[in-house]
């Protein structure tokens, strides 16, 4: 054996590097700090100092001389040169006494070593000074976070340290502390944590240190406040935003019902109603409105722009002494002056005509030549009728508004996001797919096995997602894809009641070729005499006519304005025209209230002499029975006239026609001039009754037609658009949902990823929690702890370092690459790293822990061999007496499991399930396991479980952490809830055995490192492969590590290994090496 | 009244006075010096004194005795403990214990004197039973706390007895039964299942050697090394130099070396007339010069 020298040592390190200590040698008290060998800039990294190896990378520093100083932390070090990680903000001459400071550090160690050298003093640390260190990590319900184990040191007291620490206001608690063990004089790091509260007497000071892990834990979301959101009323205060994980977007079953509710909550973030209220001296944009009276809020309309229908409205705001200065100083007299101000304000009409109504500003003015007290203001979208209003007040029903700035921002997180999608998966780079959810619909439904319907837990899944149509709202949110700012065009009475509208063209647009006495029978449209004339023409048997179509009817559903198809038709006689359509398919998870038929219609009409008529009639009707009329109109223009017919919504064309929503939004009809009359509003074209699913598909046709009112006319008809209108009240008060891409990396992690990308790899995803953590060494994130990463964040990596995120001989690591989790926590308390972290490791069957060096690490422990080098035989062990070996405890065994996953963000509630249930039963049966699709699978599955319950003779109920997956949620999420149930029954087979052994053997071991047991005894001298949960590592002699460890289990019922031979009596080589968790039927044992 | 010769005498508050028969040799004394000591890492040792270096803070002495009293004496020392009339006497008061001039009896240390005025907690719960050997006399203990302040007592002139220096003590008699060193070299063997071993060295800085020593003296050299080590040495560094070849602390060491007392404890048994026994520990400072 070598004559190496192992002494241990501790250091303590303080946060004084911006003024530092004095340093005490006496009781190992050191400054840390080096001269400047170089003057350095200001906008540069680099710093070069007397001695380099004063410092180490990760470091927070001050830099300073006697001019300046700033806070610096060290992101590598080459030699005596220290670079940064942000460039200086001052510079620093060796002349002015430059020198670079670290915090000061107590090192003490158990005794001197010849040639040791640096900060470290021996006679400091009492006798066993050193604590033994425990890593551990509870693996025994699977995956999990390590537990902030313990050390500690007692150094001497009898000198009155603590006094001395005190008159040097020095606090322990807090500090970070690190263990060095030394090989002759070169220091190892074995141990980094932080210190806790001291306790002392008079012969010993015992600091207690505590891991990392507790230490670091930030939230990653933050609560609505004012300073952040100063548009949010009380109502949102302290509500937070939700933080949203990879791909969540709704399932479909193999029949298009929803099987998987699929939306992301965005939380409402602003939701302020301030209404303009002119007081003595008020800012208006640039302008400062001078008001009398005051105070004011609600101003009479006193008239418009003489337009039918008007978007431009007057309204009055005081009376002569109004006054209107620029800049506060000088008055305007005359001239015009934009108020852009209003334009995000709305109209809303509290008293009057259009009581009720809301309409958004697009622009406004003030004309001083005209009126100082009149606001012209202009409205994006028509009212239903005008406002009325005179320049009194006085007119019939005067109109009364207020001016109200409506906030509706809503946010899904506070991190940057990849961003929308449709319910299928399809990036959408505008027109969000947007839902609201209303609670108080749901619907029930059972899951039925072959033997007996079982009720599951998730019956109460609701089907009450409600899409608002993109013609309702506007997104103007931030480029990081999670703030949506939804620009309403109409509210239902109150801003948080929006009225939407989902168009859809008809389908089957063709003329109609009904028989001649059919057409009657079935629409009542024309005369019962009428005959076909010919296709979509039906008349007087014995008239002529005319008939000359150009286009296509498929004009008719292109959603574009300007195209149409047109036919004339001419006659001395009257006749009906007719075009057949059915109603498009009903919208995927679709809720509306009434549905309306969408027309875009010009008549070009003559008749010579008299006044020619033109009626338009709408009609559906089912596979029998008598039609029923949704539209029946009648317009007679002087000759040549035009009728128009017009209903739809500007944003339905693929070409926004920008009219203001004219023919949607007003309603009646309207006489531009005797050659000009037009008829708007979707009000008018109702599918009475029609309001659900089932009722609208029992519609079979829909007919259009066109008549004459009277003989002699010639009727160009242009039918530009023909559609289907649904309309649905939906509550936006609290939240809005949509098929969403959560946070995306945001930086690429030191060149290993894209910042663009989606985070939906679970190890991806714990690396994120990692990196979002508080590390005491590292600059505090822009926008705080937890919403940005630490940049001096410590994240093992490398290709094959044990831990490392990266590590590319880990297959069981490695697959996780492409593994899609998803989640959306929403509460403030599960947004914590610690609860997420430990929910994924739960999910993905992962340990996590902390280093030595303080680096978060990352290891799959799954029960898959790996062949580790490292083995324990019993010439390894110290006490054999004490090696035990511990059978999972029937309490902890859970024969019937069961996973639930999919998580209905909006309600909580989950909505599917993987269930096994009777384990008690002798043979398996079809429906004893619920929600695995391959009866082969569903069988092995069940056998295992019948296997646990002969173990346990009882059937606990498990806990939620493992039964209710956080991260189930994504597009595989089917795939990972059956592997996580799979490798949960496989772990708990697992035993544990506890074994000892010396430093030399294990003190550098961690947390899940996986090793070879193989002892005479206790694994019949078969080798075994272990994971470590637990190690307590003894400085002090004897040197003994304690060892805790998960056996991966032998005696998991060998017909489910895949093998097709098995040998009674073998030998080591026997001992299965590999299994496959799920197989076919051909790879269940053939004989045994 | 003065203190027949032979007796020791006790007096309560209200000047009432018993004589008994002064206690047999072999009492002990035991003395408690606030000293709060600890071994390092290193295998050094350190320890705070409360006192701060003065005996007469916190210091405690007490001794246990032993009495050999007939009947009538008994009585006399029964009454004057168990009476809880008025009169404050023993019961649960503190007394004052006299001796006369060469009494011989040292209860609180040779280096307090065997005689004056000592004020004394006395604890004497219950009357022992009478003997037969010796005939007819009762075989009684009494616990001895000193209470008060110690009266001026000059230590008697040292009567040399030997070559071993402590501090600034000499010429003590040697050890009669020498030295017993107690040190480690830091390393380690774990021996593990196979029989083989694992080995951790902490290196020759990390070797620690203590001993200890049963000292046996006259009385002058017990109470000048008491005195010594209570009111000068206490949690300090002195000079341990023995005779040519006695290695105090083992042969690494040589027959001087700085040493600091680690025990807070000191028990002194007077075995006989002019004859103390007691028992130091010491640890080397190894790297300090004498």
């Amino acid at each position: 054996m070598s004559d190496i020298k192992i002494v241990f040592g501790v250091k303590i390190y303080l946060t004084d590097h911006a003024d530092p200590v004095t340093a005490n040698s006496n009781i190992g008290l050191y400054n840390v700090n080096s001269d400047m060998a170089a003057n350095a800039n200001s906008g540069q990294k680099d710093v070069t100092v007397d001695d380099g190896t004063e410092f180490e990378a990760g470091q927070v520093v001050t830099v300073k001389d006697d001019n300046a100083s700033e806070t610096a932390y060290i992101n590598s070090i080459a030699g005596n040169v220290l670079t940064m990680y942000a460039n200086l903000t001052n510079s620093y001459t060796t002349a002015a006494n430059g020198i670079v400071n670290g915090n000061s550090v107590f090192g003490w160690i158990q005794n001197d070593i010849s040639g040791l050298s640096g900060n470290w003093k021996s006679g400091m640390l009492v006798k066993d000074g050193i604590k033994k260190w425990t890593r551990g990590i509870d693996l025994k319900r699977g995956g999990n976070t390590a537990q902030s184990y313990s050390s500690g040191c007692s150094i001497k007291n009898t000198s009155l340290f603590w006094y001395t620490i005190e008159d040097l206001e020095i606090f322990i608690n807090g500090l970070r502390s690190e263990i060095y063990e030394f090989q002759d004089t070169t220091p190892t790091r074995v141990y980094s944590g932080k210190c806790e509260k001291p306790t002392w007497d008079t012969t010993k000071y015992n600091i207690n240190f505590k891991g990392f892990h507790a230490s670091r834990i930030t939230n990653i979301t933050k609560k609505i406040n004012i300073p952040d959101y100063p548009e949010a009323s009380g109502d949102l205060l302290d509500k937070p935003i939700p933080a949203t994980y990879g791909e969540i977007r709704p399932v479909f079953d193999e029949n298009d019902n929803v099987a998987y509710n699929g939306y992301v909550k965005f939380v409402r973030t602003a939701d302020k109603i301030e209404t303009f209220e002119i007081g003595d001296v008020n800012t208006v944009g640039d302008y400062e409105l001078r008001g009398d009276p005051t105070p004011l809020q609600t101003f009479p309309v006193v008239g418009n722009d003489g337009e039918s229908p008007s978007k431009v409205y007057k309204m009055k705001i005081g009376l002569t002494g109004v006054q209107w200065y620029l800049g506060g100083t000088t008055l305007l007299t005359s001239g015009s002056y934009p108020l852009d101000f209003f334009e995000d304000y709305y109209i809303h009409v509290v008293e009057g005509e259009q009581d009720d109504k809301y309409r958004k500003i697009s622009d406004a003015y003030v004309d001083i030549d005209d009126d100082p007290t009149l606001i012209v203001a202009t409205v994006n979208d028509y009212f239903e009728r005008n406002l009325a209003g005179n320049s009194l007040a006085t007119a019939e029903d005067n109109s009364w508004v207020t001016l109200d700035d409506i906030n509706r921002d809503y946010q899904v997180d506070t991190w940057p996001c990849k961003g929308y999608i449709s319910n299928i998966g399809v990036t959408l780079s505008s027109n969000a797919e947007l839902y609201a959810y209303d609670s108080s619909r749901s619907s029930k439904f059972d899951v039925s096995g072959e033997e007996e319907t079982i009720k599951t837990n998730v019956d109460e899944t609701p089907l009450q997602f409600l899409r608002l149509p993109e013609y309702a709202y506007e997104d103007s949110g931030n480029g990081d894809n999670n703030i949506l700012n939804i620009d309403v065009k109409l509210f239902d009475g109150t801003p948080d009641q929006m009225n939407s509208f989902l168009i859809l063209p008809v389908e089957n647009p063709t003329l109609s070729i009904e028989a001649n006495s059919l057409f009657w029978a079935k629409w009542g449209i024309g005369a019962a005499s009428y005959v076909k004339k010919s296709d979509g023409l039906y008349g007087d048997p014995f008239a002529s006519y005319t008939i000359t179509p150009v286009g296509n009817l498929s004009s008719t559903i292109d959603k574009e304005y300007n195209t149409s198809y047109q036919t004339t038709v001419a006659s001395s006689d009257t006749w009906a025209f007719a075009i057949l359509c059915n109603l498009p398919s009903f919208p995927k998870n679709f809720q509306f209230d009434n549905m309306y038929f969408g027309l875009r219609v010009i008549s070009n009409i003559t008749r010579t002499p008299g006044i020619p008529s033109v009626y338009y009639d709408v009609k559906w009707r089912r596979f029998i029975g008598t039609s029923d009329t949704v539209l029946s109109h009648g317009a007679a223009p002087v000759s040549p006239g035009v009728s128009t017919v017009e209903n739809i919504a500007d944003q339905h064309y693929l070409t926004n026609p920008n009219t203001s929503n004219l023919g949607l939004y007003s309603n009646g009809q309207f006489i531009v001039s005797v050659n000009d009359i037009r008829y708007y509003g979707y009000y008018n074209s109702t599918f009475l009754g029609i309001d659900n699913e089932k009722l609208y598909n029992s519609i079979q046709e829909l007919l259009v037609s066109f008549r004459p009112g009277g003989n002699n006319e010639t009727h160009i008809y242009n039918i530009y658009e023909l559609a289907v209108i649904f309309r649905k009240s939906i509550s936006i008060k609290k939240a809005l949902y949509s098929p969403f891409l959560g946070r995306i990396f945001n930086d690429t992690w030191e060149t290993r990823k894209t910042s663009t990308d989606l985070i939906e790899s679970p190890k991806d995803l714990l690396e994120h929690l990692d990196r979002l953590q508080y590390y005491d060494d590292s600059p505090p994130p822009a926008n705080g702890w937890g919403l940005g990463y630490a940049i001096g964040a410590k994240i093992k990596t490398g290709a094959t370092a044990n831990g490392s995120f990266d590590n590319t001989d880990d297959g069981n690591l490695i697959v996780l690459s492409g593994y899609k989790a998803a989640n959306q926590p929403q509460k403030f308390e599960e947004c914590y790293t610690d609860k997420l972290k430990k929910s994924l490791c739960r999910n993905f069957h992962l340990a996590s822990w902390v280093d030595k060096n303080g680096y978060e690490c990352v290891k799959r422990i799954v029960n898959a061999e790996t062949s580790p080098s490292d083995t324990v035989t019993l010439s390894d062990i110290i006490d054999r007496k004490r090696i035990s070996v511990d059978v999972r405890p029937p309490m902890d065994i859970y024969p019937e499991p069961f996973i639930r996953y999919r998580k209905n963000f909006a309600n909580g509630e989950y909505e599917s399930i993987i269930r096994i249930i009777n384990v008690d039963q002798e043979s398996y049966q079809a429906g004893y396991v619920e929600g695995i699709e391959d009866s082969t699978e569903a069988e092995v599955l069940w056998g295992k479980c019948q296997t646990l319950f002969k173990k346990t003779k009882n059937l606990n109920k498990p806990p939620s952490d493992l039964t209710d997956s956080q991260w189930f949620n994504g597009t595989d999420a089917y795939e990972r809830a059956k592997e996580y149930l799979e490798n949960w029954i496989n772990w708990m087979y697992n035993p544990t055995c506890k074994i000892n052994v010396h430093y030399n053997k294990a003190g550098q071991w961690e947390e899940a490192h996986r090793f070879i047991l193989q002892l005479p005894h206790q694994t019949n001298n078969v080798q075994i492969e272990c994971i470590l949960t637990k190690i307590t590592i003894d400085p002090n002699s004897p040197y003994i590590c304690d060892v805790e460890a998960i056996m991966l289990a032998e005696d998991i019922p060998e017909e489910y290994y895949i093998k097709d031979t098995w040998t009674n009596f073998g030998d080591d080589n026997d001992w299965k090496d590999t299994y496959t968790i799920q197989g076919g039927d051909d790879d269940i044992k053939d004989s045994m | 009244m003065a203190v027949t010769d032979g007796k020791i005498q006790f007096e309560d508050s209200d000047a009432n006075q018993i004589e008994v028969t002064i206690p047999r040799f072999g009492y002990q004394t035991t003395i408690d010096m606030p000293l709060d000591i600890i071994q390092l890492d290193d295998g050094s040792y350190v320890a705070y004194d409360n006192g701060d270096g003065d005996p007469t803070l916190y210091d405690k002495r007490r001794c246990q005795c032993k009495l050999y009293l007939d009947a009538t004496e008994q009585q006399t020392l029964n009454n004057f403990f168990r009476d809880d009339d008025e009169n404050p006497k023993g019961r649960a008061y503190d007394v004052t214990m006299r001796m006369n001039t060469g009494s011989g009896f040292f209860p609180f240390g040779p280096d307090k004197g065997d005689v004056g005025d000592f004020a004394t907690a006395i604890t004497f719960r219950s009357t022992p039973a009478i003997g037969d050997s010796p005939f007819l006399y009762f075989d009684g203990t009494l616990n001895m706390q000193h209470t008060g302040t110690f009266s001026a007592y000059s230590l008697p002139s040292e009567v040399s007895e030997g070559d071993l220096s402590i501090g600034s003590i000499t010429n003590n008699r040697f050890p009669p039964g020498w030295f017993k060193p107690n040190g480690r070299y830091t390393y380690f063997e774990t021996v593990k299942e196979d029989g083989s071993v694992e080995w951790m060295d902490r290196s020759e800085q990390g070797d620690w050697y203590n001993t200890s020593f049963e000292i046996v003296s006259n009385e002058s050299k017990a109470a000048a090394v008491i005195d010594y080590l209570t009111a000068t040495v206490r949690n300090n560094t002195f000079t341990l130099a023995s005779c040519s070849n006695s290695y105090p602390f083992g042969r690494d060491l040589g027959d001087t070396v700085v040493v600091r007392l680690i025990q807070s404890q000191i028990v002194i048994v007077h075995e006989n007339y002019n004859r103390f026994r007691y028992t130091l520990k010491l640890s080397a400072l190894p790297g300090v010069a004498p």
